[in-house]
Formats: C-alpha cells, sequence, structure tokens
C-alpha cells in the first residue's frame, strides 16, 4: 500500500528498548532499532582526538566515565547516531544514552534524531506527506503532549498528527474496547484498564522493572559466578574455548576511549541474547528442588566462553513475579505482578472490573520470555477472587508489536478521519489541541 | 448508560470499531476514499463501500448541556457542588460520551481535596439534565421523558457495595463456592442414574433374597418418573419374596423378567428344548458368562433335556447371570469408592495447603486451582459422551481426579 502516491499514515512507537515504525494499514512494522543514541564530543581544534590528555576537558570527563551530567554542552557533541549500525559499532569516546525515563521522553534532540532517522534513513519519505501517528505511555503529562505536538508541527511539518496511548492501541489489536493491558516491555512494567477505549488513569500500575532488569540481574547472577560477560567490541577473535573456562584475556584486551555507558549497553546486548535464549519463567511458583530437575541450556558468549544453565535460568525472570529473589530490590517498593494486577483492579470501578478483567491483553517484548503467560495465568487464578480470561493473540509478533499493530488499524480506518488533529487546527489553536487528544 | 445513546454524542474515540456482530457478518467490501475535512485536511482512509460519510462534527451539534449564570444561580446552585465542578462534569460528560466510568477518572474537583464518587457524577448530571433540559424542549414542544434522567444514588450505592463484596471474596472462598457449583451439576447430571443403579441393586438383592443392610434413602434431587416407577417395583418384589420360599424359580424367573439380562425367546411349533436354554442377553457378559458355565462343565446342553432338567439348568443359568451381574456391580462401586475417597484426601489436603502460607511448598498443590473450568468442560464432555450411549457410567467419576492427582 505504501505506494508513491499513497497518503497512508506513518506510524511511530518509540519505546524505551526499541522504535517501532512503518505505515498505517500494514501488519508489522517496517523498521525496528533500538531507541537508544550515540553521541560523540566533538574534539576541540586544539586537542587531538585520539590522544586525549587532562588538558582536554570533554575526554576526560568521558574516560571518568561520567556521562550527561558531566558532559559538556550540547553544542560540542556530534549530531545523535541513531540505529543499530551507528549505536552498536564501538567509536571512540562514543556516548549511549536513552532519550526515555520510566517510560516518558526526556531527550526531546534525540527524540528528534529518531524520527528523523526513521524518516530519512528507515522509511525514506518525507515527514511533511504523511500524516503521524505516535505512541505514549498511559501515564505521560500534559507538557509531554504538548511538547511532542509542537515538534511534528514545526518541526516536522506533518500535515496531520495523533498521540494514542500505548495500552489502547494493545487493546484495539485484541479488538477489544475494554481490557486490563499488561504490558512489560525494556524499562517499564505496566498494568493498565482499558474502558471503552478510554485508559483509567487512576487505576494505572507501573514499575520500572522490566526487560532491562532482568538483564542486570542476570549480570549480577553471572558476576557472583565469575563469568565473565564480554562485549562484542572488546573480542579481537572468537576462538573455541573449553566450556565453563573463560577466553584468554589477551583475546580482550581493554579498549582505550570507551565510555562506561558504551561499555554497559555493549555488555547489555550480550546479556540481552543471553536471557533471551537462556530465561525461562516456572509456570508456578519458584520452587527450587523440581525446577532444578528442569533440562539445561547452553549459552556461548562472543568471546566463546560457553556454559549451561540450569536453575539460574529461571531465577533470573522469577523477580517479575516474586521480586525477593533479587537483592537489590530488597529495600525497595517492587512489587511482584500479580500485586500490581490486583492494585490496578481494586482501582477500577467495581461495575467494569469484571469485565476488564475478562480481556486480560499481555504485550511487551519482555512477554515473550517463556512461561511468562502461564505464570500469570497461574497467578491471577491463585491471587485474585474474580474471573479472568487471557487474550490469545495470533502469533509471537501480534504480542511484541500490539502497540505498533494497534496504531496502523487504528490510522487506517476511515472513522478516524475526524480524529487527527490537522495543520490547520494547530495553526489555530497551538498546543491547545492537546486537549482534543484523549 | 443509556444517556448515551440518548444524547447521541460522538466519542473521541470511534468505538463502533469492535462490535461482535460484525465479526459474525458477512465481509464487507472496503475501499480507499478520500475525503476532506472541514479544516482542509485531505487524507485517504478504508471504510465500507458505499458508506455515507456522515461528519460526526455535524452530530455533535445535536445536544448539549449548557446554562447561562442566572439559570445556574436558580436551578442548579448546590451546597455539595461549586460552579467550577458543575461545569467541568459537563463538559467532561460531553468529552466522553456520557461514559461515567471515564468521567470519574478525568474529573479532578477544582478544590482539590472533594472526592466525588461514580454515583455523585452521575447524580448531579441527571439532575441538571432533569432541570435544564425541559426548558430547552418546551420551546420547541418536543417531549421530554423525565424518567431518563431519574437517578435513584442510595440504590446505586447499595449495588455497587454490594458487587464490592462480591470481587472481594477470596480466592479461597470462590474456589469452594465453585466446587460446590460443579458437585451440584454433577448430582443433577447423574443423579437420575445413581437412583436407577441403586434401585437395579435393591431388585436383584430383594429377588435374591439377599439380606438388604438398610432401607437405603432415595439420592435427594433425583426424582425422575423412572425411578419412583422402579422403587414401586420393588415393593412389589418385596412383597412377593416374603411370602413363599419354595416357589424360587418363578421369583427367578421375575428377576429375570425384570433384569433382563437373559433372553430366550420361544419359537411357535415344535422345538428342542436342550437347544433354548438362556443366554445372556448383554453381549458383554457371554464371554465371562460361557467361561465360568465351562469351568462348572455345564456349557453343553443337559444330556436329558426333558422339562425339569432344562429348568433347573435355566435356573443354574440365571443364577450364574445374576452373580457376574453383582460381580461387576461390586467391581465397579470399589473402584468408584477408592476413587472417591481419594478426591476426598485431595479436597481435605487442598484446603489445609490453601488455610497456610502461600510459600513455596503450598504452589504445587494449588496448581490445579485454575483448571475449574476444565473441570467443568469435563462435566459436559462426559455428558455429552454419555448421551451417545456409553453404557460405563459411574465408573470414569473420579478418573478427572485421577489425572490431577497424577500430575502431582
Ligand atoms: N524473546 C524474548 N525473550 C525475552 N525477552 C525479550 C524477547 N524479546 C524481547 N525481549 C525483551 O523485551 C524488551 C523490549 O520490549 P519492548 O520492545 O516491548 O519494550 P519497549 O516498548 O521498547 O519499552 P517500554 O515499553 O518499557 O518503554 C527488551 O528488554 C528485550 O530484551
Ligand atoms: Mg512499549
Amino acid at each position: 500500500m505504501a505506494t508513491g502516491d499513497d497518503v497512508s499514515a506513518i506510524i511511530i512507537d518509540a519505546g524505551s528498548g526499541f522504535v517501532r515504525a512503518g505505515y498505517a494499514g500494514e501488519d508489522c512494522p517496517r523498521a525496528v532499532f533500538p531507541s537508544a543514541v550515540g553521541r560523540v564530543p566533538n574534539a576541540p581544534a586544539s586537542a587531538s582526538a585520539s590522544a586525549p590528555t587532562p588538558a582536554n576537558p570533554a575526554a576526560a570527563s568521558v574516560e571518568s566515565g561520567g556521562d550527561t551530567s558531566a558532559a559538556p554542552s550540547a553544542s560540542s557533541f556530534s549530531p545523535y547516531l541513531v540505529g543499530e549500525s551507528r549505536v552498536y559499532a564501538w567509536r571512540e569516546n562514543m556516548q549511549i544514552q536513552s532519550p526515555f525515563s520510566n517510560g516518558i521522553v526526556t531527550d526531546w534532540d534525540a527524540l528528534e534524531a529518531i524520527w528523523e532517522y526513521t524518516y530519512s534513513d528507515r522509511l525514506g519519505v518525507s515527514a511533511n506527506e504523511h500524516p503521524l501517528l505516535v505512541t505514549e505511555a498511559a501515564w505521560s503529562t500534559r507538557d509531554v503532549r504538548e511538547k511532542l505536538i509542537e515538534i511534528a508541527f514545526e518541526k516536522f511539518r506533518v500535515p496531520a498528527f495523533y498521540i494514542a496511548k500505548a495500552p489502547v492501541l494493545a487493546a484495539y489489536t485484541a479488538g477489544r474496547p475494554t481490557a486490563l493491558v499488561i504490558d512489560s516491555g525494556a524499562e517499564m512494567t505496566s498494568v493498565v484498564p482499558v474502558v471503552d477505549g478510554f485508559v483509567i488513569k487512576k487505576a494505572i500500575q507501573k514499575q520500572n522493572v522490566a526487560g532491562n532488569a532482568v538483564s542486570n540481574f542476570a549480570r549480577a547472577l553471572l558476576e557472583a559466578n565469575n563469568i565473565p560477560v564480554v562485549p562484542h567490541y572488546m573480542v579481537k577473535k572468537k576462538l573455541p574455548v573449553d566450556a565453563g573456562h573463560g577466553s584468554n584475556p589477551e583475546n580482550r584486551p581493554p579498549v582505550p576511549g570507551t565510555t562506561k555507558s558504551f561499555h554497559d549497553f555493549a555488555t547489555h546486548r550480550v546479556l540481552t541474547e543471553f536471557k533471551e535464549t537462556v530465561c525461562q519463567i516456572s509456570e508456578y511458583n519458584f520452587h527450587q528442588q523440581s525446577l532444578a530437575m528442569k533440562p539445561v541450556k547452553p549459552f556461548e558468549f562472543p568471546d566463546g566462553y560457553n556454559c549451561s544453565f540450569g536453575l539460574e535460568r529461571f531465577r533470573i525472570p522469577e523477580m517479575l513475579f516474586n521480586p525477593s529473589v533479587n537483592p537489590a530490590f530488597s529495600d525497595t517498593l517492587v512489587t511482584g505482578l500479580h500485586q500490581m494486577i490486583l492494585s490496578s483492579l481494586s482501582a477500577c470501578d467495581a461495575d467494569v472490573r469484571a469485565n476488564v478483567f475478562q480481556n486480560v491483553v499481555i504485550t511487551g517484548g519482555n512477554s515473550l520470555i517463556p512461561g511468562f503467560v502461564d505464570r500469570l495465568n497461574n497467578t491471577m487464578s491463585q491471587n485474585v477472587g474474580i474471573r479472568h480470561r487471557l487474550y490469545t493473540p495470533a502469533s509471537q509478533a501480534e504480542r511484541k508489536y500490539a502497540t505498533w499493530i494497534g496504531g496502523s488499524i487504528l490510522a487506517s480506518l476511515g472513522n478516524f478521519h475526524q480524529m487527527w488533529v490537522s495543520a490547520a487546527e494547530y495553526a489555530e489553536k497551538g498546543v491547545a489541541v492537546e486537549k482534543r487528544l484523549p | 448508560m443509556e444517556m448515551a445513546d440518548v444524547c447521541g454524542l460522538p466519542p473521541l474515540i470511534p468505538s463502533g470499531l469492535w462490535s461482535a456482530k460484525s465479526a459474525a457478518e458477512k465481509a464487507r467490501k472496503w475501499e480507499m476514499s478520500q475525503r476532506v475535512r472541514s479544516d482542509g485536511l485531505v487524507l485517504r482512509h478504508w471504510s465500507p463501500c458505499g458508506s455515507t460519510h456522515t461528519t460526526q462534527e455535524a452530530a455533535s451539534a445535536d445536544l448539549s448541556l449548557t446554562y447561562s449564570d442566572s439559570e445556574y444561580d436558580s436551578l442548579l446552585a448546590s451546597p455539595e457542588w461549586s460552579r467550577a465542578d458543575t461545569d467541568l462534569l459537563i463538559q467532561l460528560a460531553q468529552d466522553f460520551n456520557h461514559n461515567f466510568i471515564v468521567v470519574h477518572d478525568r474529573f479532578e474537583s477544582a478544590d482539590g481535596t472533594t472526592s466525588r464518587s461514580v454515583e455523585d457524577l452521575k447524580e448531579r448530571y441527571c439532575h441538571i439534565a432533569s432541570k435544564i433540559i425541559p426548558l430547552r424542549t418546551a420551546a420547541t414542544g418536543a417531549p421530554f421523558d423525565a424518567s431518563i434522567f431519574t437517578f435513584n444514588k442510595d440504590r446505586e450505592t447499595q449495588r455497587k457495595k454490594n458487587l464490592e463484596a462480591l470481587h472481594a471474596r477470596s480466592v479461597e472462598a470462590v474456589q469452594e463456592e465453585e466446587m460446590l457449583f460443579y458437585e451440584l451439576k454433577r448430582r443433577e447430571l447423574y443423579g437420575a442414574d445413581w437412583q436407577a443403579e441403586r434401585d437395579h441393586l435393591v431388585q436383584i438383592m430383594a429377588n435374591h433374597e439377599l439380606p438388604v443392610p438398610m432401607q437405603l434413602p432415595p439420592i435427594p434431587g433425583s426424582s425422575s418418573s423412572g425411578s419412583t416407577e422402579s422403587r414401586k417395583k420393588k415393593r412389589a418384589a418385596d412383597a412377593a419374596s416374603g411370602e413363599h420360599t419354595k416357589r424360587k424359580s418363578a421369583a427367578v424367573a421375575s428377576a429375570l423378567e425384570s433384569v433382563a439380562l437373559a433372553k430366550r425367546d420361544t419359537p411357535q411349533g415344535v422345538f428342542i428344548r436342550g437347544q433354548r436354554l438362556l443366554t445372556p442377553r448383554a453381549s458383554n457378559l457371554a464371554s465371562k458368562f460361557k467361561e465360568l458355565l465351562e469351568e462348572y462343565n455345564l456349557l453343553n446342553p443337559p444330556l436329558l433335556p426333558n422339562t425339569t432338567v432344562c429348568d433347573v439348568a435355566d435356573e443354574v443359568r440365571s443364577n450364574v447371570m445374576v452373580l457376574l451381574d453383582i460381580r461387576k456391580t461390586v467391581e465397579r462401586l470399589e473402584h468408584e469408592t477408592i476413587s472417591l475417597r481419594e478426591r476426598k484426601r485431595m479436597l481435605l489436603a487442598g484446603e489445609v495447603l490453601a488455610g497456610g502460607p502461600s510459600g513455596g511448598g503450598a504452589a504445587p498443590a494449588r496448581a490445579d486451582s485454575g483448571s475449574t473450568s476444565d473441570e467443568y468442560d469435563e462435566v459436559e464432555a462426559r455428558k455429552k459422551k454419555k448421551a451417545g450411549g456409553g453404557g460405563s457410567g459411574g465408573g470414569g467419576s473420579g478418573s478427572g481426579i485421577f489425572k490431577k492427582a497424577r500430575f502431582h
């Protein structure tokens, strides 16, 4: 459908882990890329970039691991680097940062760079010819929405714009006007009731414990077991290693000019691959004896280190349901997923509660961990005295991209015509049109 | 809320997109259509062929609740509601298509402290509507139906309280209730069968003067006409067995008739008595019957097949059949007892565990708590199977339990 003379809308679902972008009416996004962006400080004319000295404040602050807070003003940085080919590749002094915090945009320049990259590098269309629909977290604020509207119309000159709440779109994808949307993504896990296409704000439950936290816990457990996680960029050459043995340290020398944020990002990438390959969630409450009998799974790290994992592969993601397994949460208010569901339900009006719980929609990349859905199902049966029913998506991709797909459906429907905020409307009312978006 | 339909305001999000009906309907043709909005925005969207593009903007002008300052002061002023809150309520009700759950969610009272329930909002809205709409309709002469806007707040509040109580039940309470419900269903489903089986047993025992251990009480809830009829028969048989002992064969004959175990067709005219001995009617008994007779070397017709000998042979045979039948029943009942005992044990165990903290150990035992619906399906499935005519009724009643037991 996305032919030249067509004006189908562009859908951008930018999450804290990944950005998904494509054309309305299609069944999956055309582009999926990490939402982290890279920045390289511009070397002052006097200093040589390849040999940072204490006289070079920019390089020094980077070397010491300081990131944005210690970083010099934006003008002394290169443009943002977006897309896997740029952020995954090692670059001297490149810092990696996320434009999101708690699922909400905080770095607007980075977001602009992401949109720019989406239009020019990935979709190859110009922004001013296509209506744009973007997604936002259910707990997004008015300021954020106004800023989004401003950027869309002022910087990108889109003909029409819309902001849709992620859970509403996931409910659309499931064909449910009323649903309990459980979304576990990279940074955030949220439980959001949707009633007749509207988010019930007072019943939103969210926690910044999701895919990233699982990866971090994996890192902690691996380190506690003296298993080195060597990211790709450090490995000179992948050499065969005996099972259970680390690679020769000479094969992974420290790379000068690497920022801490890049190293963490690269390590995180390995951990993500590790957890996606190995981790599984126990169908019932974590029970050491019975889980210890389950088959082990091998994993080979980029440097050749390989090992099989048994109990650990259950212990790591167990923290989503039972935070007490992760010592990092011991002094926090982090609760298990079923507690979030209970709280959200009890904040719902009694008249819609049963209906909401009859339509449980699970989405987000983190929910793809094997066993996640079964465990959630069991947990709900065991803890909530109201009957529930899970919506079963047609495919894994539908579960993963439910938010984007919902946007694709919504924007291509005839009824939606009136919903767009047009450039003319913006010209007339300015950012106050924000009120018109539910 | 019917008010939404009455007022016909557009939702912010099109709501007609998901109707369950549309899924069942025949697929319609859709087309890419280009539309121009009043503000000049031209976009192409998918829409059903031939649908008229009525703009919702036009519809929205229909009915809106507005009031002047003087109207507010004279008709709507209230000690509980400020003007600002009232205005906000009316605005939200319109924005959110009179979906008061959502209106309540977005409602923030101006002073930031007063908390208002959904019922408070509905009551206020209905009050305003019932005051303002007659004023507007009076001008046009349109009829006004006041009943739409009568709202019984106390009743609604109480109803919601009850609903809350229902939702607040613990999982254990819900499960127990569900278990009782399915037990009841099971009884309803099999009660008649169980009663018939008992009657059958009682009859066999009565006809053979086996001691009846006690008067079996009728199973409650299974008062099918068939069972009363058989009970009547039983009483008749009781009476008969009291008066005689020597006319045993008569009793046997009547038992054979009622039990319908054996068949003997008496052909017209001359026949060889020795070829017409009783044979089991039920084919599943036939092989066992043969085996048993063979064991005692009785399978072949008697050497001297006169009336007396044949009668005795018949009597032996019919007794063998009754024996087999009783033996089969005993086996089945034993099996059933075992499974019921197992079920009882599990239920008791389940309850003990449910009472404890939901620690790691309790988890596996509580594992099947989510399968109540499966159990229901099982009952349904068995119902169907029964209807299909599988004779082995009661024996399978514990199979679900066994399946679960194996799971642990
Ligand atoms: N197959 C998988 N198994 C386990 N985890 C997975 C799998 N696929 C993706 N993930 C994890 O899901 C997370 C990304 O999910 P998703 O793309 O839904 O998040 P997001 O929308 O970008 O973030 P958020 O919604 O928190 O803002 C990552 O942490 C990733 O590791
Ligand atoms: Mg997301």
